[in-house]
């Protein structure tokens, strides 16, 4: 097994910024005027030196390592933009080359360079000149292309064009033109490519483990590889579990099949008997109804990037506070994937549309796969737990359409549609529900934590980040929000509203 | 499985929970029995959490960075690099 480690750079971490110069900071990033969030700015040349001297010493401390994965866009990482003096009129792909030169001569300077270690540029957010721009500088190392076989897949609901992905889909077919086109780039210049695969954790369920979607995953498999990839590095918010898409990499792997279809009959053949293959064929299907159900390319015209961030499972561990809903994206103001920044009048339709027909697509797999027994060890270990991870998804998603349904009634208010008292009439059985689905979901999550969670974002810290009006314990989130919304739910059934704002009509 | 025949050669895994028993030999086992032929690591899931103070990056686990491999206080305090030994996923490689 080969260790590759996984650098975003120029970067340094928020707390050691004030250890160097303000002045050798850049200016761009994710945010907005007065773009303070970049790290170094590599046209100062005195920055150019303590970034290549860093860099030298940190890889001296890691000289066994087989490869390094290279990104320059996303967490904390980011290269200047025109509002920088400095940088002004430099292109995307000078700069670009400028960080792979100083991580190359800090590379050769530690003595990190040998003939089979592996440099793999990691294109999220690059455009193929950034990427032929390192051909010279990456010439005799083995390269390896890291690129998005999924960005820019288009999504259909309904028979209408919701929008491109952003991030990264299990639920899209097909393999998109960004990656055709690096892969171009990457075969001219002699070098591999691979994809970054979200097997586990991809944007339609961020913070669930994975949807069991053998199909989908057989279709990646070979698409991949009938184009010549070389293979995949798993999602950096994700990674592998036990269940049937690990187990239909496993049969691919091992040669068993080259095509979809036969593929996924075979690794069914394999783990159910023959007689319950079919009922295991249908509940597959049915949760890849449900996976097609979640708007990971749904770009609403007032939320931005709505395709990138939709984590709205997470509701299960939110307290819902109609408060919360403003109606507005908030953009990065409390934390960019924040479920209430998704509820505004462009997306509550749409949304509303997709997961109630997500939730029943996940009723119906739900009781589907409660009947299978599986064969062998399969049986007796892994179906168990992939039963687990179809519940959670039900209940995760049935919490996102009453947090939907919520907001819905909320902006509602807003309109003069809805009064106070009929927005607490309806409120009160949709806490109900969704205490109920909760306290369950509790007792789930308490025995396995990996139903819900991510090895990027730390769930508990996560969620208080969302409502850092009510107190959140960390060892229990989910207990914090029964408690209050029980509270609150008696509140409402004592009469009380939650505020005496009069109606307002803006027509 | 026999990962020098496996029909991608280049499949690597990610570490799917921030936590330091996840590095198990086991794990690296169970990777190499699908058919995956390496592991790429991006947080250190033997760090605390340290809160920063830009906005959302407080929320996640530790980014290894070339900063904190060269020079960040805790460098000797969780054993990366050649000061320590220790209980870093970096020690020993």
């Amino acid at each position: 097994m080969k260790i590759y480690l996984s650098l975003w750079e120029p970067r340094i971490p928020a707390e050691a910024w004030g250890l160097f110069p303000v002045e050798w900071r850049g200016h761009g990033g994710w945010d907005r005027p007065p773009w303070n969030l970049i790290s170094w700015c590599l046209s100062v040349p005195e920055a150019v030196a303590a970034f290549e001297d860093m860099a030298t010493e940190a890889f001296r401390q890691v000289p066994g390592i087989d490869g390094l994965k290279m990104g320059t866009h996303d967490n904390d990482a980011c290269l200047c933009n025109d509002s920088c003096p400095r940088c002004k009129g430099t292109s995307r792909a000078e700069l670009t080359q400028r960080v792979f030169a100083s991580l190359i001569r800090a590379i050769d300077r530690a003595g990190l360079h040998r003939p089979d270690f592996e440099y793999v540029p990691y294109t999220w957010w690059w455009q193929p000149e950034e990427l032929a721009a390192l051909a010279e500088m990456l010439k005799g190392r083995r390269t390896l292309v890291m690129s998005r076989s999924t960005w820019g897949l288009k999504q259909y609901w309904q028979g209408r064009e919701l929008g491109e992905n952003q991030d990264l889909a299990l639920g899209l077919s097909g393999i998109s033109d960004f990656f055709r086109k690096e892969q171009a780039v990457a075969k001219a210049k002699g070098w591999e490519t691979v994809d970054m695969a979200p097997w586990g954790h991809s944007l339609e369920y961020f913070w669930l483990p994975y949807t069991p979607a053998p199909n989908r995953v057989a279709e990646r498999l070979c698409e991949l590889h009938s184009l010549g990839a070389a293979g995949w590095f798993d999602y950096d918010c994700g990674g592998v579990y036990p269940g049937i898409n690990t187990e239909i990499i496993r049969d691919f792997q091992a040669g068993k099949a080259r095509e979809a279809v036969e593929l996924v009959t075979g690794t069914l053949a394999r783990l159910y008997p023959a007689a319950e293959q079919a009922a295991a064929a249908h509940a597959y299907a049915l949760a890849e109804r449900a996976l097609a159900c979640r708007p990971v390319a749904f770009n609403a015209p007032d939320v931005a990037n709505l395709s990138g961030r939709c984590t709205i499972e997470v509701c299960i561990g939110l307290p819902f506070d109609p408060g919360a809903i403003s109606g507005l994206d908030q953009g990065h103001r409390v934390w960019f994937f924040t479920p209430a920044n998704f509820m505004t009048p462009g997306a509550i339709p749409t949304l509303l549309e997709m997961y109630t027909a997500c939730a029943k697509a996940w009723a119906e797999a739900d009781a589907a796969f409660a009947g299978l027994q599986g064969a062998g060890v399969w049986s007796e270990t892994i179906l168990p737990w992939e039963k687990q991870v179809v519940r959670a998804h039900l209940l995760c998603t049935r919490s996102a359409l009453r947090f939907i349904t919520m907001s819905d009634n909320r902006l509602a208010r807003g309109r003069g549609e809805l009064s106070a008292v009929a927005e607490r009439s309806r409120l009160i059985p949709l806490f109900e529900e969704e205490l109920a689905d909760t306290r369950e979901f509790r007792e789930l999550w308490l025995g396995d934590r990996r139903l819900l969670g991510n090895s990027n974002i730390r769930l508990e810290v996560f969620l208080q980040s969302c409502v850092p009006w009510i107190p959140v314990d960390s060892a229990d989130p989910f207990g914090s929000k029964i408690t209050w919304m029980q509270a609150e739910l008696a509140r409402l059934k004592e009469g009380q509203v939650w505020d005496a704002v009069p109606s307002f009509n803006s027509k | 499985m026999d990962i020098s025949r496996v029909s991608f050669p280049r499949t690597v895994a990610f570490i799917p929970e921030c936590r330091p028993d996840i590095l198990s030999p086991a794990w690296f086992d169970w990777l190499k029995g699908i058919g995956y032929t390496g592991v790429y690591l991006e947080n250190d899931p033997f760090q605390p959490p340290r809160s920063g103070n830009a906005s959302q990056f407080g929320t996640l686990y530790r980014l290894i960075s070339l900063y904190d491999l060269a020079w960040a206080t805790n460098v000797n305090a969780c054993g990366i690099g050649s000061a320590g030994p220790a209980n870093s996923p970096m020690s020993g490689i």
